[in-house]
């Protein structure tokens, strides 16, 4: 049976939860015919995109979905492109911080995803969940995992497919959340996650 | 573990039904997490000290 690994993050910022993580974990076990494999990934910038090519390396998956959380979003949106740079506004879990610089000193600007953005947020948005295509994944550790796997597969001249998904804050999240910050309950979040692979999975 | 594959796959679906209210899902797939992230670092702290036996079985057997 072929593979699907999908990834969520690790709570970060002081957060006690993730919902990228709260999501994946409640991912079915099957999706149309693709067993489904989950890893909870580090926000950080060296570790989280290191994880996520060892899982991978392990599972050698012919889809990868890493899903992240995106503050301030109203929506679930997969993303158009990774670009090759880092600038963080806050530390990773780490204690890194890099700022206004390159990820990969050899790599390309930028990578596109390799799965259907566009299909994937119709289908979402079908299936009744706020969805659109975002062209940028911003420049934290979301960002670096997007483009590391992408240069990585390109790299090895893999057939597996690969992109990002970023997910808002959870409604638990946005309780404690000083300023008005939109949320999407997790179990919606999880009806999109699963349109947008059924549409994955049987994208040719 | 505490919840097979499938018994969180037939969860999912009793949600999908409307039997089970999300929240209960979802502690079921925290349970399962939490179990296996303890297993995960049962399995790395074994590593470290040099070995790790996932089973030990003992069988005995008595003569009547």
């Amino acid at each position: 049976m072929e593979k699907i690994l999908v990834t969520g993050f690790e709570p970060f910022g002081g957060e006690k939860t993730n919902p990228s993580w709260e999501v994946v974990k409640a991912l079915p076990q099957v999706i149309v015919g693709h067993a489904v494999v989950r890893e909870c990934i580090p926000v950080s910038f060296r570790r989280g995109p290191a994880a996520v090519l060892e899982a991978i390396q392990r599972e050698n998956p012919s889809i990868v979905l890493c899903v992240g959380q995106a503050g301030g979003r109203a929506k679930v949106t997969p993303e158009f492109v990774g670009i090759n740079y880092a600038d963080a506004r806050i530390p990773d879990n780490d204690g890194e911080q890099p700022q206004a610089t390159r990820l990969l000193a050899d790599a390309p600007d930028a990578h596109f995803s390799t799965l259907p953005v566009r299909a994937m947020a119709q289908a979402m948005v079908d299936a009744g969940v706020p969805a659109a295509v975002s062209y940028s994944a911003g420049t934290y550790v979301c960002n670096a995992v997007l483009f590391s796997v992408l240069d990585a597969l390109a790299a090895s001249q893999s057939t597996a497919r690969a992109g990002f998904v970023h997910v808002p804050n959870s409604p638990e999240q946005a309780c404690h959340l000083a300023k008005a910050t939109p949320s999407m309950s997790v179990a919606l979040m999880l009806q999109g996650i699963v349109s947008g692979l059924e549409c994955v999975c049987s994208w040719g | 573990m505490s919840y097979t594959d499938d018994e969180l796959e037939e969860a999912l679906e009793q949600y999908r039904r409307g039997e089970l209210d999300f929240e209960d899902y979802k502690r079921m797939c925290d349970e399962a997490d939490r179990e296996e992230a303890e297993e995960n670092y049962r399995r790395r702290a074994a590593k470290k000290r040099g070995g790790w036996q996932p089973f030990v079985s003992v069988v005995f057997t008595f003569d009547r």
